[in-house]
C-alpha cells in the first residue's frame, strides 16, 4: 500500500529530530558546556596582541581585556570595580626562583572604541604577572571576576632600567579567585611540559573544583583539583605549532566557577604556549648518526691512509 | 719553562675559565674571538660568531634597528671583538680557544697511541683553504635571509646549529642533550642531523689531523682580516733562514709559506694560529719571532730548537 506523501514526510521528519538535534550540539564549538550553568557566567580573559619592536629597543606588548559569556556576548559594560594590576621582575635570574610574594601596581586600562587594553612596555628583559579584577551582578548575585596571565617581554632598549611610579597595590586589593601556575616563571610556557595549576580563594585553597581548558579552538577539557586545590595539567604537543618558529605561540584559557554563599568567583588564567624546545630531541636517532657517521668517516680514512702507504 | 708546556698550561687554564668561570659569576661578554661556546651552560663568555648572527646585535638585526640605540650596541660588541682581536690576534687561536685546546687534547692522545698523522698534499691543503671563507659567507648571509627575505625561523643562528662544538663542548658542562636529532619539525631535523654529521666529520678529523677544524674555522677567516693591523706580528728574517724547514714540518696547519717566504718580513698568513712551534723548532737565532706592536714575546734560538728535540716532542 502506498501512503500518501504527507504520511511517509511526517514521521521520517519526528524521527531525524533527535539525530538533527545530536548534530547540531556537536557542531557548536562549545557544545559540552551547553547547560552548565557555572560557566554561562560572564568571564574576564585577557588576550595578547602582537608584540611590538620599538626602534629605540623597548618592546611593547597590549594585552586585550575580554569580559564574555558562553553566548561570547561582550559584558565589558556590565563591570564595576575594574582594576589591574602588574607585577614585574627581571626576566632571568632570581626571579627564576621567585619566593618572596610578588609586588603588584596599579595599571591603567585603555579604553578606545569598545576595546579594554593594557600596555606592558619594557626596555629590559622582563617578565610580569598581570591580574584584572573586577565586579559584576547577575539576578542579584555578585560576581567576581579576575583573569591573570604571565608573561616574558625582551626589551633591547640600551641602559634601559625598570622605574615605575605607579601606585603599589596593598594586600587588600586582592579580591576574587586566584589561580596560580607553577613554576611561575619558568622562561615561557611550553607544551608537554606539566604546570601545576593551583586554585585558591584568599589563602584557601579550593579543593575538588572544576578547572575547564579551552584551547585555541575553544575546545574544552576538564580537569578536577585535588585535595591540595591542585591540578596538574600537561599542554598536549601541537603539530602545527611546531612547524612555526620557535617564537609563535598559541593561547590557551583555563577558567574555573566557584559558588560561595550569594557570591560567584570566575577567575580566567591565559597561558601563551608556545613550542616545546626539548621533548622533540631524539638522542637515539641522534647518537646512531654520529656514530654511523663516525664510523664511516675513520674507517674512510683509515683504509685512504692504508692504501696510500700500499702505493 | 719552555713554549709548548707554557702554552699547554695556559690552554687548560682558559679552557677551565672560559667553560666554567660563569659559574662563579666570570661574565666576558659575546665578543670573544674564540669557540668559547654560549650552548655550555656556565660558560664565562660567549664566541662573537652568535653575537654577529643573531637579531639582537648580528646579521639578523632589522634594518629599522640599526639607526637606533640597539644598533649602537650592536656596534659596541662588534668593537669590544675588534678591540680583542687586534689585541691578541691570533693567540686567541693558539692558545686561548677552548675548542682549538680540546682539538690539541684529541691530538695528544693519538701520539700516545702511537697513530701517525694524516698528510695531505699541498694541493689538497689548498683545495680546502677557501671553505673556512665558505663558511663565514653562510652565516652572514643567512640571517639576512631569514630578517628580509621570510626565510623560517628555525635556520636562525646557522653557524652555531652546525658547529661542531655545539654538541662536544657542552659535554664538559654534562650536558648530553645536542647529540640529538630535533624531531619538531623537517628544519630542525634537517639542521640537527647536519649538526650530527659534522661533528662526527671533525671529531674524527680531529684525531687523525692536527687542528683539523681551524683549517675550515670562519673565525679564523674573520681574525685574519685584521692580521695586518693587529698587534701581534709573526715575522721572518729572511737573510739568517737556513732553509731546514722545520718550520713547516712541524706545523699543525701545515703552513708552507713560512719556509718558502724569501724576501717579506711578515710572514703572519691567514691559517696561522700563532701556536708558536715554528719559532721553537727553528734552530737559527732571532729568525723566527713574534712580537706585540715592538715587544718580543718569542724568538727563534739554536738553544731553544735543541731543547725540544732532545725533549723528544714532535707535532
Amino acid at each position: 500500500m502506498i501512503k500518501s506523501g504527507r504520511a511517509v514526510v511526517f514521521p521520517a521528519l519526528l524521527c531525524s529530530v533527535p539525530f538533527l538535534l545530536v548534530l547540531l550540539i556537536l557542531m557548536m564549538p562549545q557544545s559540552a558546556l551547553v547547560g552548565d550553568a557555572d560557566v554561562q557566567l560572564p568571564h574576564l580573559r585577557i588576550v595578547y596582541g602582537e608584540e611590538q619592536a620599538l626602534s629605540d629597543g623597548t618592546v611593547m606588548l597590549p594585552l586585550e581585556i575580554h569580559c564574555e559569556n558562553i553566548q561570547r556576548r561582550n559584558c565589558l559594560e556590565n563591570l564595576s570595580a575594574v582594576t589591574v594590576g602588574v607585577a614585574s621582575l627581571p626576566a632571568f635570574g632570581p626571579s627564576v626562583k621567585q619566593t618572596k610574594p610578588l609586588v603588584y601596581q596599579a595599571t591603567p586600562v585603555i579604553r578606545t572604541g569598545g576595546r579594554w587594553m593594557i600596555q606592558l612596555s619594557t626596555g629590559s628583559p622582563r617578565s610580569f604577572a598581570v591580574r584584572v579584577q573586577a565586579r559584576s551582578a547577575i539576578n542579584g548575585k555578585t560576581i567576581c571576576l579576575t583573569a591573570e596571565t604571565n608573561c616574558f617581554v625582551f626589551g633591547r632598549k640600551r641602559g634601559a632600567k625598570a622605574e615605575s611610579k605607579a601606585e603599589t597595590l596593598t594586600p587588600a586589593w586582592f579580591f576574587g579567585l586566584g589561580m596560580s601556575i607553577n613554576p611561575p616563571f619558568y622562561y615561557w610556557p611550553q607544551t608537554e611540559t606539566p604546570l601545576e595549576v593551583t586554585l585558591c580563594l584568599g589563602r584557601r585553597v579550593l579543593p575538588k573544583t572544576m578547572i575547564t581548558v579551552f584551547d585555541e579552538s575553544f575546545q574544552p577539557t576538564r580537569y578536577l583539583t585535588d585535595s591540595a586545590g591542585r591540578v596538574v595539567y600537561v599542554p598536549p604537543d601541537d603539530p602545527a605549532l611546531n612547524r612555526l618558529s620557535e617564537k609563535a605561540a598559541k593561547q590557551v584559557f583555563l577558567v574555573s566557577v566557584h559558588n560561595e554563599g550569594n557570591d560567584c568567583f570566575v577567575a580566567t588564567r591565559t597561558l601563551r604556549l608556545h613550542r616545546n624546545r626539548l621533548s622533540h630531541f631524539q638522542s637515539d636517532m641522534g647518537l646512531v648518526l654520529f656514530g654511523a657517521t663516525a664510523t664511516i668517516t675513520g674507517g674512510t680514512v683509515i683504509w685512504m691512509r692504508r692504501k696510500g702507504r700500499q702505493a | 719553562m719552555n713554549i709548548t708546556n707554557l702554552r699547554a698550561a695556559l690552554q687548560l687554564l682558559f679552557f677551565a675559565v672560559l667553560t666554567y668561570g660563569g659559574r662563579a659569576g666570570l661574565r666576558l661578554g659575546h665578543a670573544l674571538p674564540c669557540f668559547s661556546c654560549p650552548y655550555v651552560s656556565g660558560c664565562a663568555g660567549q664566541c662573537y660568531l652568535m653575537a654577529l648572527q643573531n637579531s639582537f646585535w648580528g646579521m639578523e638585526m632589522p634594518l629599522a634597528a640599526i639607526f637606533t640605540s640597539r644598533g649602537l650596541e650592536a656596534l659596541l660588541v662588534l668593537t669590544g671583538f675588534l678591540l680583542l682581536t687586534l689585541l691578541l690576534g691570533k693567540i686567541w687561536c693558539g692558545w686561548i680557544c677552548p675548542f682549538g685546546t680540546l682539538q690539541d687534547w684529541i691530538a695528544a692522545l693519538r701520539r700516545k697511541l702511537g697513530i701517525r698523522e694524516s698528510q695531505w698534499s699541498w694541493m689538497q691543503t689548498d683545495r680546502l683553504k677557501p671553505v673556512k671563507y665558505a663558511f663565514l659567507a653562510l652565516l652572514l648571509v643567512i640571517p639576512l635571509f631569514i630578517a628580509h627575505m621570510g626565510l623560517h625561523d628555525d635556520f636562525t643562528l646557522p653557524f652555531c646549529q652546525m658547529c661542531p662544538a655545539k654538541p662536544v663542548m657542552p659535554l664538559f658542562a654534562g650536558r648530553t642533550d645536542y647529540f640529538s636529532i630535533d624531531t619538531t619539525n623537517s628544519i630542525t631535523i634537517f639542521m640537527t642531523s647536519l649538526s650530527m654529521v659534522l661533528a662526527a666529520i671533525f671529531l674524527v678529523g680531529m684525531f687523525f689531523k692536527d687542528r683539523f677544524f681551524c683549517i675550515f674555522c670562519p673565525l679564523l677567516a674573520l681574525i685574519s682580516i685584521f692580521d695586518r693591523i693587529g698587534f701581534v706580528r709573526f715575522s721572518k728574517n729572511v737573510k739568517t733562514c737556513i732553509g731546514c724547514a722545520n718550520c713547516q714540518r712541524i706545523c699543525p696547519v701545515d703552513i708552507r709559506s713560512v719556509h718558502t717566504e724569501t724576501s717579506k718580513q711578515n710572514v703572519m698568513s691567514p691559517e696561522c694560529l700563532a701556536c708558536m712551534k715554528c719559532a721553537e723548532s727553528c734552530p737559527t737565532d732571532g729568525t723566527l719571532s713574534f712580537q706585540w706592536l715592538r715587544w718580543t714575546l718569542f724568538t727563534s734560538s739554536f738553544a731553544g730548537a735543541i731543547r725540544k728535540l732532545a725533549g723528544g716532542r714532535s707535532r
